[in-house]
């Protein structure tokens, strides 16, 4: 299972040193939240030159804007970062419907081809009558993603069906139920046994602490759930509002997670004794394996 | 005077092919080599929806690059805000210019291609009034980066006047015609009550000198540049595009050739300095095109850079 750190502190210095901070400890993506005010994919691509092998994830809304915008930007961020981007989307309030055509339009972007689309809300090109010169029937979005194929995952429930059918992973968000999840997922694999192996699934949690330290048992039951119930490929560690708001928690929590339950949900089970003996360096911080 | 190094447009073009990804990989090393040679600013430029992956979301590639530098001051010549939608643009803009740590100029224009309006579902003839939209969402944020507009139409004019932007004119532009602008935006300015912004200028430049190319193996190079751009893209006489007039394309190009900076590098500091008497603030010399990217360019630059920088990115 690959661990991915939330960024909460978009200001320059707390991005750069929480990303930095988790690419040392082994992470293997740090994951960037769009909002009114911040381009996440901006964000994502200043992260370039500060780490090497991180993979950055951002949640950008769609809807509103055109998805050609999205489209360019994270292109443009995949090619400065080498390659490290993960295009999350997002429905923006009262789009939830346009998802499918969204969907669309980005997958035809993302390819290297030119492309029409007519659409319910877009005709790209649009060919309006004031446009008059040197017109194109097709365009060609450019450059191309870095990437051959580019990762678009479906971000909270809207669009997520329509992420599926179109080969979106998604990710889940942390206040849904792992049982509502698993029930989804299930119709899912029947609906789609074949395609569902190519489909990443992630999901945000918010691990449990106690006196600022991750509750290990806690925290090591809580991710087998949802291995269980999704095949979780992802988790997307999103620490709770108290966490968050102290750098040094914050990074204790990264920590904790990185050494001391990354190792314990990689495989399916552990050789009798390797708990204990992982443990023993960390008295009285023990996993006890159930 | 400031003086800039320009134009980075990411491109892999038939005349000099290249890879992308090795292409944005190497432009925050590259900003580290203008930031060591002294200039004062990079610049880049967008177009999008073009067979060479010319960049499309310049200030996405500013912030990566930003990060990798400490002084350097990164600019847009031109960004074509007409293009985008204002909202989505003045968050893209604040966010690059926080990014960068507040050393963002941000040159804006409308744009010309039909196509590129008319990939994103917008109308050509309403670019006047969408640049206005974005110069008031920019305008409005709570740390605006400095602002330049290009152009020099009227409308242009009295809109960046009106809310003390600077300018950033042509560079086909001749000496007595620089002053002109200069004048003319002055008054502008005060029919808005306001002081004139700065004033800049683009400018093709090449420094001859050992290690570099010949003047007139530059000149041809940028011919190329600039036929296949213009034959391209322009429309220049009812709806024929410039390769369908050839005649009438070159004798438009003449003037790019006849306003370049191209020689030894006094002659090309001799130029720059009348353009400082004519209260120019910031010149962006353009040595980095697709036909001249690579180390002869950066050997050009080094001579340039030598004899005509302050510490402080100004021409001596």
């Amino acid at each position: 299972m690959r661990f991915g750190w939330k960024l909460t502190d978009i200001n320059a210095a707390g991005t750069v040193e929480a990303s930095v901070d988790a690419e040392r400890l082994g992470y293997d993506l740090v994951w960037v939240d769009g909002s009114a005010t911040v381009s996440a994919v901006t964000v994502a691509a200043s992260l370039a030159s500060v780490t090497s092998g991180l993979r950055v994830g951002v949640t950008e809304a769609v809807g509103v804007d055109h998805p050609i915008y999205l489209a360019e930007e994270a292109a443009v961020a995949d090619l400065a970062l080498g390659g490290r981007l993960i295009l999350g989307v997002r429905a923006a309030p009262g789009t939830e419907d346009s998802m499918p055509e969204i969907l669309d339009l980005l997958s035809e972007c993302a390819a290297s081809h030119p492309f029409r689309h007519a659409g319910d809300r877009w005709n790209v090109p649009a060919h309006l009558e004031q446009n008059v010169f040197n017109l194109e029937d097709l365009i060609r979005v450019a450059p191309a993603p870095a990437q051959i194929e580019l990762p678009m995952w479906v971000v909270g429930a809207a669009g997520r069906d329509a992420g599926v059918e179109r080969g979106f992973g998604f990710v889940a968000d942390v206040a849904e139920s792992p049982a509502d999840l698993a029930s989804w997922w299930a119709t899912v694999r029947s609906d789609h046994p074949k395609l569902v192996r190519r489909l990443r699934r992630t999901a945000c949690w918010t691990p449990p602490v106690a006196n600022g330290r991750v509750v290990l048992d806690d925290a090591v039951s809580q991710l087998r759930v949802l291995q269980e119930s999704i095949g979780l490929d992802l988790v997307l560690v999103t620490a709770d509002d108290e966490t968050a708001a102290d750098a040094e928690r914050a990074g204790l929590m990264r920590s904790d997670l990185a050494r001391h339950v990354r190792p314990l949900v990689q495989l399916d089970r552990l050789p009798p004794g390797l708990a204990d003996h992982w443990a023993e360096a960390i008295t009285p911080y023990r996993y006890r394996q159930p | 005077m400031r003086v800039g190094a320009g134009l980075w447009t990411l491109q892999s073009t038939q005349s000099a092919p290249a890879n992308l990804a090795a292409t944005y990989l190497d432009f925050p090393r590259g900003a580290q080599r203008v930031e060591a040679l002294g200039f004062d600013s990079l610049w880049m430029a967008e177009h999008r929806f073009w067979y060479d992956g010319w960049c499309p979301q310049p200030l996405v590639a500013i912030a990566a690059a930003a990060r990798a530098t400490t002084r350097l001051r990164f600019g847009t010549s031109m960004l074509l805000v007409s293009q985008h939608e204002p909202a989505r643009f003045a968050r893209l803009a604040s966010t690059a210019a926080a990014q960068s740590g507040g050393r963002l100029d941000l040159g804006i224009g409308l744009g010309h291609r039909d196509a590129e309006f008319d990939g994103l579902s917008l109308r050509r003839n309403q670019r006047g009034a969408r640049m206005t939209d974005a110069l008031d969402e920019l305008v409005a944020l709570p740390e605006c980066p400095p602002l330049w507009i290009g152009g020099m139409a009227p409308a242009a004019l009295e809109r960046g006047a009106a809310r003390g932007t600077g300018f950033v004119l042509p560079q086909t532009l001749y000496p007595n015609e620089v002053a002109d602008f200069v004048d003319k935006i002055g008054g502008y300015a005060s029919d808005a009550g306001r002081a004139p912004g700065p004033i800049g200028i683009l400018k093709d430049c090449w420094v001859t000198g050992p290690g570099t190319i010949s003047a007139d193996d530059v000149r041809e190079r940028i011919r190329r540049h600039y036929r296949e751009e213009a034959g391209a893209w322009w429309v220049l006489k009812g709806d024929s595009t410039g390769f369908e007039q050839p005649e009438l394309l070159d004798r438009q190009l003449q003037r790019v050739f006849d306003t370049a900076l191209i020689g030894p590098v006094d002659e090309v500091i001799e130029s720059l300095r009348e353009l400082r008497a004519a209260s120019v603030d910031l010149v962006t010399l353009r040595f980095w095109f697709d036909v001249t990217a690579g180390e002869e360019a950066w050997r050009s630059m080094e001579l340039f850079a030598a004899d005509a920088l302050t510490e402080e990115g100004q021409l001596r």
